[in-house]
């Protein structure tokens, strides 16, 4: 069958104030997702289908079964696979005009700066905070427009920051200038999550890069919208654009801004240590090295030995455990195994509690460059 | 009439109400030491307040009438 170019949006160019000039604008922008989770998936696949012309996802990630209730992109025989080059393949079947272009990484202050020069739009739909407040200042250094959003449980938040062509523009530490403690927001994994409730939030935000790219509408510009999806009790509110207390004023001093220490105010820095700290430390001291990702995350063949207590049931099993002097919690990529570390820290004050950066690839690594 | 205060994510947890009316306060962090005292499960708990649908600082008055919501971060996506 032959396909008609022009065929394939005319049912949004035909929307009054939209039209032929709208759609181009759409096919000129570039917009980058960071994150390609539960609200991620929605953002792409829109935004892929209404023409939008350079889309970047970036994501470390691989797909896990527990992630298929939510992000709708990937199905059962991807688990395992990359997310970025799934949702590479997936968008270019969906919609071979629009052109994907897939980071495999996790954004850092090491890569932010190179990754968001090649956009005009930013999406966060990330799952932590440290990753928040990093994105968001990097947009505020780099003047980039920003859509938010956020889930916990039932509950959803969007917003806009850093655009407004008529004035200020607000930022999340505008919104949020503290960031909570570890554990004390919930997280998808520890609470859980009613899988359309990033898909509802997620396409809000795929709505807003298309208002602001097209210039239809009124976008959420200096304002966060909430909805709670159990009764559709929605909250619109207004943010100031304030002083960005805390907020890192050069390249320089975001470059040297620990995030990971700034949302995790509970750990200290003394107790988030690195692999190859960790075995230096084990060939001294007795460790019980505690793997905190739920169960059907844990292969068989990983190349250390630690005791499963899943971060979802923690609170209740840790104390049947029996532990070493000295305990490391660990999960996937360092987020879980502080929740786990704050949680234990009220358990057993008088144990030394230690918790795992950047998470169990980083003991399998250091395994295997030993057996190389 | 009070004040009607609307309470979100996690907080409405801990308060075990989306919705609740207080008699009076001051301002903002009169509002926050008398959450505190009445729900002591706030201790620590970071969130934002906002006055008739505007986010605000602790020394923002609040009067009889307005709409107070209780607002935390959330992470999850």
């Amino acid at each position: 069958m032959v396909l008609n170019r022009n065929d394939r949006y005319s049912r949004q160019i035909i929307l009054k104030d939209f039209g032929p000039e709208a759609q181009q604008q759409l096919a000129h922008a570039r917009v980058l997702i960071i994150g390609v989770g539960g609200l991620g998936c929605p953002v792409l696949m829109y935004l892929a289908a209404a023409g939008v012309g350079t889309i970047g996802i970036a994501d470390g990630d691989h797909v896990e079964l527990n992630n298929l209730h939510r992000q709708i992109l990937f199905d059962t025989p991807d688990v395992g696979l990359s997310k970025v080059q799934v949702a590479f393949t997936k968008m270019k079947l969906k919609n071979p005009e629009v052109k994907i272009v897939a980071h495999g990484c996790f954004v850092s202050t090491a890569n932010v700066f190179d990754l968001l020069s090649c956009y005009d739009l930013i999406v966060d739909a990330t799952d932590n905070f440290a990753s928040r407040y990093m994105i968001s200042d990097a947009c505020h250094l780099m003047n980039k427009p920003l859509v938010y959003g956020a889930v916990s449980c039932y509950e959803g938040q969007v917003g806009v920051f850093n655009f407004n062509p008529n004035g200020f523009a607000s930022n999340y530490r505008d919104l949020f200038p503290v960031p909570p403690a570890p554990g004390e927001a919930n997280s998808c994994t520890a609470e859980g999550v009613l899988g359309v409730l990033p898909g509802i939030i997620g396409l809000m935000q795929a709505n807003e890069v298309i208002k602001i790219l097209a210039g239809v509408g009124i976008p959420l510009i200096n304002k966060l919208f909430t909805i709670d999806i159990s009764d559709y009790r929605t909250l619109e509110m207004e943010v100031s654009p304030g002083v960005h207390s805390g907020m890192p004023g050069s390249v320089e001093e975001f470059m040297r801004f620990d995030y990971d220490s700034f949302c995790s105010v509970n750990a200290t820095y003394d107790e988030v240590i690195a692999a190859f700290t960790l075995k230096e430390w084990m060939l001294k001291e007795e460790w019980s090295i505690i793997d905190v990702r739920e169960k059907e995350e844990v292969m068989e063949n990983d190349l250390f030995s630690s005791v499963n207590v899943p971060l979802s049931t923690f609170k209740t099993e840790i104390e049947n455990v029996t532990l070493a002097e000295n305990v490391i919690f660990v999960c996937a990529s360092g987020v879980r195994s502080r929740l786990a570390l704050d949680i234990a820290k009220n358990i057993f004050p008088e144990r030394k509690l230690f918790c795992l950066k950047e998470g169990v690839q980083a003991l399998i690594n250091l395994e295997f460059e030993k057996e190389n | 009439m009070g004040v009607k205060i609307l309470v979100f994510g996690k907080l409405a947890e801990v308060i075990c109400l989306k919705e609740m009316e207080i008699a009076d306060v001051k301002d903002v962090a009169a509002l926050r030491s008398l959450l505190i005292k009445n729900y002591p499960g706030l201790n620590g708990l970071n969130y934002i307040v906002a006055v008739n649908r505007k986010v605000v600082a602790d020394a923002f008055p609040i009067c009889v009438g307005d709409e107070v919501a209780l607002m935390p971060p959330f992470s999850g996506g």
